[in-house]
């Protein structure tokens, strides 16, 4: 039997398929031939790293596109019932290549499968790279969330500013973070800080304490700008409490007239 | 031990240049004060109450501060009028003269004038690369010309001018106009420009990159940059009712827009005026 022979029996080997006697050939031959022996390790290999390999999930892009590609293919072959001159050439072609002998098939299955598999090791290794990604992906945010709230806590107002900036991107930021803004819009001294404050807590006011504290904030505030911008902000929220909090406002007799009636159109807003 | 000594020194220095300069002038204080490392950018912090603050770049290493007492407007006759209990007395001023104050330690520099019956107008020139935070309140304006550097300016009842400025601007006053002009931005750094009363006016680079916020409670705003403008970023919001409940969210009358593809943001808002934001020419 030659090596060729013997590697074809490869696959039915490693399930244990071969009957006794073609089994024991196929050992014998392992014991004398060491590049045999080199392959059938190869490919068993192979086929443990399959069963560990994690079954990778397509993202929604691949499986919109794949179904988009499967639609089109679907279209052209009710569309396309004579093979054209090009397909019938690949056919044919396909044809002269492909082995006619199942062994043969076998063998170029085995070879596509390698294919298959190195490409499937390289992915999950991308998958790996992956979730070393979001790992980065939240060291990244943590950082950010520090240096937010170091930024806030800078004399330079610009650098203030850039922390509020920062905090107002994040997606998920932590209660740190939003103590930090609460802070930042009651107590910053410059005007301009606590206003980009305001927008920044609005896009979190979900978050526990954010709307106490914003609701907490209205009568804290000496600038009229920033009282306006937060007049907006708890009648945007429509909470119970944002009456109270308007009606508390007005009772200051000092108040701004103009931020007196925006308080006063709030309240009408909030009644409806 | 060694920086309080750079501290004291500078004080000192002060009041004898105060005394002699209120010897000379009657109501002015001068005093000309050196960073303690000149090779690097400094940063000064000015505060005053009532009075103007007027600060220019200039060619040397030190600042140099003049304080003046403003002359009250009012004639002799109606002040006394004003308080009959004076009447025949000369009011006699004490020798304090501006009440002016300055400290520096590495590279800090304090500037105030306690003062807070008196309206005194301060005059400082500063090396062109220096860092500031100015603060007016009353009865003056605080105008900046020909720096470069990160600038804070705050007043309330008067404007906020800046002309000539290299860097970043976080600028605010409430009544008065915001006129800021670059000829150059730092690329990075956000900026807000502010004000209840007045006008915000600002004047770019043609080629600033920015994402802008702009509201105006009872004017309009205008630009002559080609400006993108965009969808405010928007809260998800998740409805708990139950149905039928219904939910409405009302969406800020801010306008939110980018100018040449975007970048750092820039703030600017008024409740009584117009926002311009012009491209220099």
């Amino acid at each position: 039997m030659t090596c060729q022979n013997i590697k074809e029996l490869f696959p039915e080997f490693l399930t244990g398929e071969l009957d006794r006697e073609t089994q024991e050939r196929v050992q014998s031959h392992l014991a004398s031939c060491d590049s045999c022996r080199e392959e059938l390790e190869n490919l068993s290999a192979i086929w443990t790293k399959l069963g560990v390999i994690p079954e990778e999930q397509p993202s929604d892009e691949v499986r919109t596109r794949f179904y988009t590609m499967l639609e089109a293919y679907k279209q052209g072959m009710t569309q396309e019932r004579q093979p054209s001159r090009l397909k019938k050439m690949f056919n044919d072609v396909f044809e002269h290549v492909w082995p006619k002998r199942p062994a043969f098939q076998f063998s170029m299955a085995v070879v596509f499968l390698a294919v298959g598999v190195a490409a499937g090791i390289f992915l999950s290794s991308q998958g790996q790279n992956g979730t070393q990604l979001a790992k980065l992906q939240n060291e990244v945010q943590d950082m950010q969330q520090a240096l937010a709230i170091s930024l806030l806590d800078r004399p330079s107002a610009s650098e203030r500013l850039q922390g509020v900036s920062i905090s107002s991107h994040m997606n998920n930021p932590n209660s740190k973070t939003l103590e930090a803004l609460l802070y930042t819009l009651d107590n910053d001294k410059n005007v301009n800080v606590r206003l980009a404050a305001v927008d920044a807590l609005y896009l979190f006011y979900d978050y526990p304490g954010v709307k106490e504290g914003l609701l907490g904030s209205l009568e804290k505030q000496p600038s009229p700008l920033v009282q306006v911008a937060l007049i907006d902000l708890i009648v945007n929220m429509r909470e119970r409490q944002a009456v109270d909090a308007l009606r508390l406002l007005l009772e200051d007799e000092m108040l701004n007239p103009d931020v007196k009636k925006y308080a006063e159109r709030g309240l009408q807003q909030l009644s409806f | 031990m060694k920086k309080y000594q750079h501290t004291a020194i500078f004080i000192v220095f002060l009041f004898l240049a105060g005394t002699l300069a209120f010897a000379q002038e009657g109501k002015t204080d001068r005093a000309t004060v050196p960073f303690s490392d000149s090779s690097k950018p400094g940063f000064i912090e000015v505060s005053v109450y009532n009075g103007s603050v007027i600060i220019r770049g200039h060619e040397g290493k030190e600042v140099i501060i003049e304080a003046k007492i403003r002359e009250r407007l009012i004639s002799k006759e109606k002040e006394e009028e004003e308080n009959e209990k004076a009447r025949g007395m000369r009011r006699i001023l004490g020798s304090s003269g501006t009440g002016l104050e300055v400290e520096e330690e590495e590279n800090v520099m304090d500037i105030s004038v306690s003062s807070m019956k008196q309206t005194v107008d301060l005059t400082i020139q500063v090396p062109y690369n220096t860092s500031m935070e100015v603060g007016s309140y009353n009865n003056g304006e605080v105008l900046i010309e020909n720096v470069t550097g990160e600038i804070e300016a705050n007043n309330y009842n008067g404007k906020v001018t800046l002309t000539g400025i290299s860097g970043s601007v976080v600028a605010h006053t409430y009544n008065g106009e915001v006129t800021v002009s670059f000829t150059q931005i730092d690329p990075d750094k956000p900026m807000s420009f502010s004000t209840w009363n007045g006008d915000v006016d600002v004047t770019f680079p043609a080629m600033v990159k920015a994402n802008v916020k702009m509201k105006s409670e009872m004017g309009d705003v205008y630009s002559d940059f080609d400006m993108q403008v965009k969808q405010a970023p928007q809260k998800v919001v998740e409805d708990e009712r139950e149905e039928g409940g219904g939910y409405k969210i009302s969406f800020e009358k801010a306008i939110y827009g980018s100018i040449n593809g975007g970048g750092p943001e820039y703030q600017f808002k008024t409740y009584h005026g117009d926002i311009f934001i012009r491209k220099s020419k």
